[in-house]
């Protein structure tokens, strides 16, 4: 079905190949995890699956790959996409219609189908994926799983013989992720083969027949699922993910440990930052709209110094609420305190300093023409002295592992490194609060906990950390509370300091 | 952040009964009146049929709201500025900012405001006139773009001989338009959250600060738009996207009797206003001048 010979490719401007002398073969329906720490070359080989590269590529390629019979080299883009579907991480950045009907056909009218066999195949997709209900729906009206079904819609509708998928799980809430896994699994046993690349090792492993290990352009593992088990030490000497559940961080599980408390909200905590208090919230400005509650009466006390995750479903609140920290959004009914400041009677720009909130997208949040300037941002704003600066910008560089780039321009930098950046650079403000908002989407595993022990450190010395996150494992690895949402409100609050102490001396005793 | 703004409002009314083809043309016949017209008169009778439309489309009150707001700011602000640098003669001035002769003709560089600055009565006129033009096309397009599904704007367009990758790229933009509102607030919040303050009175004065803040906006969002470009390039090419070549359509567009019918009015419209508009231009040249003519050079003079 997909064979690969020998493939090496170099991109125009860089002097070392991003893969190397590449050999691997995978049979029809075979569904096989591609995995890597960030430029390892998993990208490069994807785009090489479908013929972007060579022909839209100006880099330097050697070897052949074949699909299907087909050597990806010579056969024309459009034809290869009859035989190789490419989902990607962001759908916002794959739809391109406004309608879910006309989005799913794009592909199909490229390839001059006729009328009623589009019309065949768009029901077709969206049935597999479970959308056919929102064929009439507009694509910004969906949420993030949906966005990405339809995504695959798109592809499926294409019939495939391959279908590869980047990272598709990225900017899912576990039951999103579970939703389309579902998909793609059916798709396999139905004979489609797939190739899946992904960090969340622990959420795919069990779906998947083979794994395959890159690491700087290589291939350093390629195995059976059934076997990986034997090779966890080359997992952990990559700095990847465990490709199976940690009993120890599992939410359900350790909902169920006796000694596992609720945390109890009483009216005198001295120590409290912040206070919430049968908070409301929509976003309809009239009256009438105010039924689409988005917060139901949340109640929250946070203690300083405390490192607190909150996890929840897509559209559960999360992000409103930490909205509401950060002074963004006013409640509608109750009340937000932050460092006995009411949030209703202040800006959040007069806020910041107490607060600070680092952006679901943190390029955005990139402004400044070097690393260094943009960590000293926030501090020169605040008019501190320049030797403090200067104390506060190198802590932050030598924290996150970003010294080497202090002179490179933070837009020029990976991803991961922009998301360091971007926290340092709030961070740099020393505010009382610290909130992050999804900031282990799409990161590898290093990237994670280089940024999670960051925020630990800074919530020792007092900084209270407040972070979302769809990754239950980090949530419990560190956190000293974790928050659950659901449909608007906390329908759990797990204080996991007794955990924490049990891990420890789990671990000792092993 | 779904902003309703740029999103259409797909309701059943008279626009809606219309092909986007004809929309289009209408549009079209509609930014070229405005161009061959000079009177206000004329080109109010189009902005009021333009605003009989947006009533009678069903438009939600906050989208009418917003396109009174662009237009009122938008004939006030052209009125003022044409009173202000009205420079034609006759002109009447209505009040002054500075009086006449207070600057000596042969002081230098500013010697040229011995007239005086004053706002004028033509100026005002002119500006009515020329705003119209502009907001008469501008809001019936606004209008086909709340009222019209973006596929067939992008179907229309394309049938009307519009090379597809154009259509696509302008219906690419479209559906960017909201993703980036919410871009810009994520960077201007971001930039005021770190106590970033470039508008204070220095800063305006001397434009550094005006200058800084678009910079640092500008550069965060080039750069996710160029990330951003990349990937759907990656993923339009996947799905057998390309530049040339034929492709097939699932929305087909109709063409009524009615349409035919609004296009042929509004191109006859169109031509007798050129026609008038070029008799009267022969006659005002001494190319060509016919005495029996002299009710419809009247009447072009005074209405057209």
């Amino acid at each position: 079905m997909l064979s690969i010979r020998g493939l090496s490719y170099r991109y125009h401007s860089r002097h070392e190949h991003a893969i190397k002398n590449i050999d691997i073969d995978i049979e029809k329906g075979e569904f096989v995890i591609v995995t890597g720490v960030s430029g390892c070359g998993k990208s490069t080989l994807l785009k090489c699956l479908n013929g972007i590269i060579p022909q839209e590529a100006s880099g330097e390629m050697q070897g052949k790959v074949e699909i299907c019979g087909l050597d990806t080299a010579e056969s024309p883009i459009n034809v290869l996409a009859q035989n190789v579907g490419l989902v990607f991480q962001n759908p916002d950045e794959q739809i391109f219609s406004t309608r879910v009907l006309d989005e799913v056909a794009f592909g199909l009218e490229n390839l001059c189908f006729s009328k009623d066999k589009i019309i065949q195949r768009v029901d077709w997709a969206l049935e597999k994926v479970g959308m056919l209900d929102y064929i009439d729906s507009s694509t910004s009206a969906l949420s993030g799983g949906q966005k990405q079904r339809v995504a695959l819609a798109s592809v499926l509708a294409l019939r495939p013989d391959v279908l590869v998928l980047d990272e598709p799980l990225s900017q899912l809430d576990p039951e999103g992720a579970i939703e389309v896994l579902g998909v793609i699994k059916k798709l396999s046993d139905e004979g489609m083969t797939i190739i899946l690349v992904e960090h969340r090792l622990h959420e795919v492993t069990s779906w998947a027949d083979r794994i395959i290990i890159m690491d700087k352009g290589d291939v350093v593992m390629d195995c059976p699922v059934a076997e990986v088990y034997s090779h966890l030490k080359l997992f952990k000497e990559l700095g990847l993910r465990m490709p199976e559940k940690d009993i120890n961080y599992d939410i359900a599980a350790i909902r169920k440990q006796p000694q596992i408390e609720q945390t109890e909200q009483t009216e005198h905590n001295h120590n409290r930052v912040v206070e919430i208090r049968d908070v409301h919230f929509s976003y309809g400005k009239k009256k009438r709209k105010m039924e689409n509650w988005v917060l139901k009466g949340v109640n929250l006390d946070i203690s300083s110094g405390e490192m607190v995750s909150i996890i929840g479903n897509n559209g559960s609140g999360k992000s409103t609420l930490l909205h509401h920290i950060a002074g963004l959004h006013k409640p509608k009914k109750g009340k937000v305190r932050i460092a006995d400041t009411d949030t209703k009677r202040t800006s959040a720009f007069k806020l910041s300093g107490i607060v600070s909130i680092l952006f679901q997208n943190p390029e955005l949040m990139l402004t400044c023409p070097t690393v260094y300037d943009e960590i000293a941002f926030g501090p020169r704003n605040m008019r501190l002295k320049a030797q403090h600066i200067e104390d506060i910008v190198n802590d932050g560089l030598q924290s996150l592992e970003l010294s080497e780039l202090y002179d490179c321009h933070p837009q020029a930098i990976s991803g991961g490194q922009r998301l360091r950046c971007a926290t340092a650079s709030i961070a740099a403000m020393r505010p009382d609060v610290l909130l992050l908002d999804e900031p282990t989407s799409g990161q590898d595993i290093k990237n994670v906990e280089k940024l999670m022990e960051y925020c630990q450190r800074l919530s020792r010395e007092g900084m209270t950390v407040i972070y979302i996150t769809h990754d239950h494992e980090i949530a419990v690895k560190y956190s000293d509370r974790v928050i659950c949402m659901e449909n608007g409100n906390i329908v759990d609050d797990i204080n996991l300091k007794n955990h924490s102490l049990n891990i420890e001396t789990h671990q000792e005793a092993i | 952040m779904r902003n309703e703004f740029t999103e259409p409002e797909i309701k059943k009314s008279i626009l809606t009964m219309f092909d986007v083809r004809t929309k289009i043309v209408f549009l079209f016949c509609l930014a070229m009146m405005g161009i061959f017209l000079e009177h206000w008169q004329a080109l109010i009778v189009g902005y009021i049929f333009v605003w009989m439309m947006v009533i009678v489309s069903r438009v939600s009150l906050s989208k009418v709201k917003a396109l009174l707001i662009l237009n009122i700011l938008t004939i006030w602000g052209i009125m003022w500025v044409q009173a202000l640098f009205y420079d034609a003669y006759p002109k009447t001035p209505l009040f002054y900012l500075l009086p006449p002769r207070m600057v000596d003709p042969s002081t230098w560089i500013i010697g040229g405001l011995w007239e005086g600055i004053a706002f004028y009565y033509e100026g005002f006129r002119h500006g009515i006139t020329q705003s119209l033009r502009m907001i008469t096309p501008m809001t019936f397009g606004l209008l086909v773009f709340w009222t019209e599904d973006p596929v067939n704007i992008l179907t229309g367009l394309n049938k009307m001989k519009l090379p597809y990758p154009i259509a696509f790229m302008i219906m690419t933009c479209l559906r960017f338009i909201p993703i980036t509102f919410s871009e810009v607030k994520v960077t201007i919040n971001s930039q005021r959250l770190r106590k970033y303050k470039p508008f204070d009175m220095k800063g305006v004065i001397f434009l550094y600060g005006i200058y800084n803040a678009i910079i640092r906006t500008m550069v965060p969002l080039l750069a996710n738009c160029i990330r951003k470009s990349c990937n759907m390039a990656v993923s339009a090419d996947s799905r057998g996207f390309t530049t040339s070549g034929e492709r097939t359509s699932l929305r087909n567009l109709q063409m009524k009797f009615s349409d035919f019918a609004v296009i042929f009015i509004m191109t006859m419209m169109l031509g007798a206003v050129i026609g008038l508009k070029g008799v009267m231009f022969l006659s005002e040249a001494g190319i060509y001048h016919d005495g029996d003519l002299m009710p419809v050079y009247w009447f072009v003079g005074k209405y057209l």
